[in-house]
């Protein structure tokens, strides 16, 4: 016994350091389970052997094994120790924290331990009280290691496992589609949309090369009409030409034999529009005016009657008889004879004539003496008709184009 | 005999001196004046070109702003012997020449069938290849390269050049001249002059156009060049005389 406690005082003698970390502070409240195992047994066991004195080794051991487990413990402080160790009650007190939790067997036995050795050794007695001032120290450590541990179990849980439900709250609360989910869905309606938008885009172009499709063959369809139209036209512009070309001929034709030419004239007015020029001529289409050969024939008819009128009034039978010879013979010079005498201006008259310039024989018609001009005034009057009616014919023939 | 050429000016030069070869005279009056135009190019590609006018070919070359000389390999179809000459003159070596009108070039085009077709061409043409051409299914870009005036030489020139070829003969060269020949007749008081006069026509087209009263009188040419015509009026000649 008393060898136990030297043990017990000299493994206390060697000190060990521990340091409290949380991730010891669980191996350290299971060792403190382990005590109170034992010191429950080596209580039981003293029962059995009574008051013996001499507890079994088994509780030795425990005994040791509980110095040596509150050995750990030896750098707290001195002054708890003390405190604890002053009186029964201070120890009781101890005891009764600790036995609440763990070692109470080990005290009961100790307490017996003390007072059969009471009367015998002071000492012992006094290893006694340091050995229990110790074990309830290192009780009430475990107690607070336990209850730290448990503290800090209890913190620990209370903080990591607010911590982890925080983050699994997290997690949880988190959307249907988490962040990467969100992201994916945006993805994917952004997709959506694309190909929405590329739907529509190819309905677009679809719809564009349709409408192309369309223009192309209506474009193809106006070509081939265009072309046709041209065609058409080309044929209808040559026809035009050609019906022109013929109505003017027929017109000209016509007036130039002296028929009436009205209903080619009311054909070359639908041709070439209506104009006042045709208006102009209205009056004469109906009957036609005189021939150009009339006309050159009349003139020369008219030739007696001219010299006539231009041969001063021969005096005597012989200038009678000779100017009767003249008219008989006809003495003319040949072709347009330059001059102011009247034989002149005739010839010019009967050269315009023969080169269909009726305009021009009017012209020199005007030269002739009175007397000519009062002999071939109607003739005068016929061609003036006509050169006038063809004027006008040419410059309506000049709008048929 | 005296011989109207109503051709415009410069071309009528080279008739008066194939007619003065032949024991002609020739009257000029040119009824027609060309004038070339601005136009652009289609992009093509061409496989061939369409000449139906001698003057198509040089006016092609000098109407665009830009070098033309891309198409001078390009095989042209010429219809005739005079639009081949001209086409050789400007530049162009591969011709192939037509089988007389601008009809029987698009039959020739059509049995072909070259390629896209550039069609240079007059602003009034007398046949539309282009239509013809497309209707066989060939795609041709015809453009305009020049122009044709028909002015009206006035009633002194008109009566003086008819009286002049008076008993004679008049080439038809193309139907809007011979139109125009006889329109300008009507309105100058020379129908009757006209209607004396011999007609050769160089085309049955030519002569087709023309008004009833005066197809009685028109020749047509063995084929539509400028030497059948003047075996046509040598004909005419001799059965009248």
């Amino acid at each position: 016994m008393s060898e136990e406690s030297r043990k017990g005082k000299m493994r206390r003698a060697v000190p060990k350091t521990i340091d409290l970390t949380a991730g010891e502070v669980r191996e350290t409240a299971a060792a403190g389970e382990q005590v109170a195992a034992d010191a429950m047994a080596a209580m039981s066991a003293a029962g059995e052997t009574g008051m013996a004195g001499e507890p079994d080794l088994s509780a030795g051991t425990a005994e040791a094994r509980a110095t040596q487990t509150a050995s750990g413990h030896d750098d707290a402080p001195d002054a708890g120790a003390a405190k604890t160790g002053r009186s029964w009650r201070g120890l009781a007190a101890g005891i009764a924290f600790a036995a609440s939790l763990a070692g109470a067997g080990m005290l009961y036995s100790a307490m017996r331990n003390r007072d059969a050795a009471v009367a015998d050794n002071a000492e012992a007695l006094a290893a006694i009280d340091v050995l229990a001032g110790r074990l309830a120290e290192v009780e009430r450590k475990l107690g607070e290691i336990a209850a730290s541990g448990a503290a800090v179990n209890e913190g620990l849980s209370t903080q990591a496992l607010a911590a982890l439900e925080a983050r699994i709250a997290a997690v949880e609360s988190r959307p249907a589609a988490p962040a990467e989910n969100s992201a994916l869905a945006a993805i994917e309606r952004k997709t959506a949309a694309y190909e929405k938008t590329a739907a529509q885009s190819g309905e677009r172009l679809a719809g564009l090369a349709a409408r192309l499709d369309e223009i192309a063959a209506r474009l193809e369809a106006v070509e081939k009409s265009d072309a046709g139209a041209r065609s058409a036209s080309l044929g209808l512009e040559e026809k035009a030409a050609s019906a022109r070309a013929s109505v003017a001929l027929a017109l000209r034709s016509a007036f130039e034999r002296g028929e009436p030419f009205a209903e080619l004239l009311k054909s070359a007015e639908e041709l070439a529009g209506k104009n006042e020029t045709f208006d102009a001529l209205a009056a004469v289409s109906a009957t036609g005016v005189a021939t150009l050969a009339a006309l050159r024939r009349d003139f020369a008819a008219h030739g007696g009657a001219i010299d006539a009128a231009l041969s001063p009034t021969p005096e005597g039978l012989a200038a009678r008889l000779l100017a009767n010879a003249r008219l008989l013979v006809r003495v003319r010079p040949e072709g347009p004879v330059e001059g102011n005498g009247p034989l002149a201006v005739l010839s010019r008259i009967e050269a315009a004539l023969a080169t269909e310039d009726l305009a021009g024989a009017l012209v020199q018609w005007e030269q002739l003496p009175d007397a000519a001009k009062q002999a071939t005034a109607p003739w005068r009057r016929r061609a003036a008709e006509r050169a006038e009616a063809s004027a006008k014919l040419t410059r309506a023939l000049a709008l048929l184009r | 005999m005296r011989v109207l050429v109503t051709r415009d000016a410069a071309t009528a030069k080279r008739s008066a001196a194939r007619l003065a070869a032949a024991g002609h005279e020739a009257v000029v009056l040119p009824l027609v004046a060309y004038r070339d135009r601005p136009f652009v190019i289609p992009p093509g590609p061409h496989a061939a070109i369409a000449f139906t006018s001698a003057r198509a070919p040089g006016a092609l070359l000098r109407g665009t702003a830009l070098d033309a000389s891309d198409l001078l390999p390009l095989p042209c179809y010429c219809v005739g012997p005079e639009t081949i000459a001209a086409a050789r003159r400007a530049g162009f070596s591969r011709v192939m020449v037509g089988e007389g009108d601008a009809a029987a070039l698009a039959a020739r085009i059509a049995r072909d069938r070259p390629g896209p077709m550039l069609y240079p061409s007059a602003e009034n043409r007398a046949f539309d290849l282009a239509a013809a051409l497309g209707a066989a299914g060939i795609a041709v870009d015809e453009i305009a390269v020049y122009g044709a005036d028909l002015p009206d030489p006035g009633a002194a020139a008109f009566r003086a050049a008819l009286a002049q070829c008076d008993g004679g003969a008049a080439l038809l060269y193309s139907r809007r001249t011979a139109l125009q020949l006889v329109a300008l007749a009507a309105r100058h008081e020379r129908v009757g002059r006209l209607a004396a006069l011999r007609l050769i026509a160089i085309s049955p087209a030519v002569a087709s156009a023309m008004p009833a009263p005066l197809r009685g009188s028109i020749r047509v040419a063995a084929t539509p060049d400028e030497p059948a015509m003047l075996a046509a009026l040598d004909a005419a000649g001799a059965t009248q005389t």
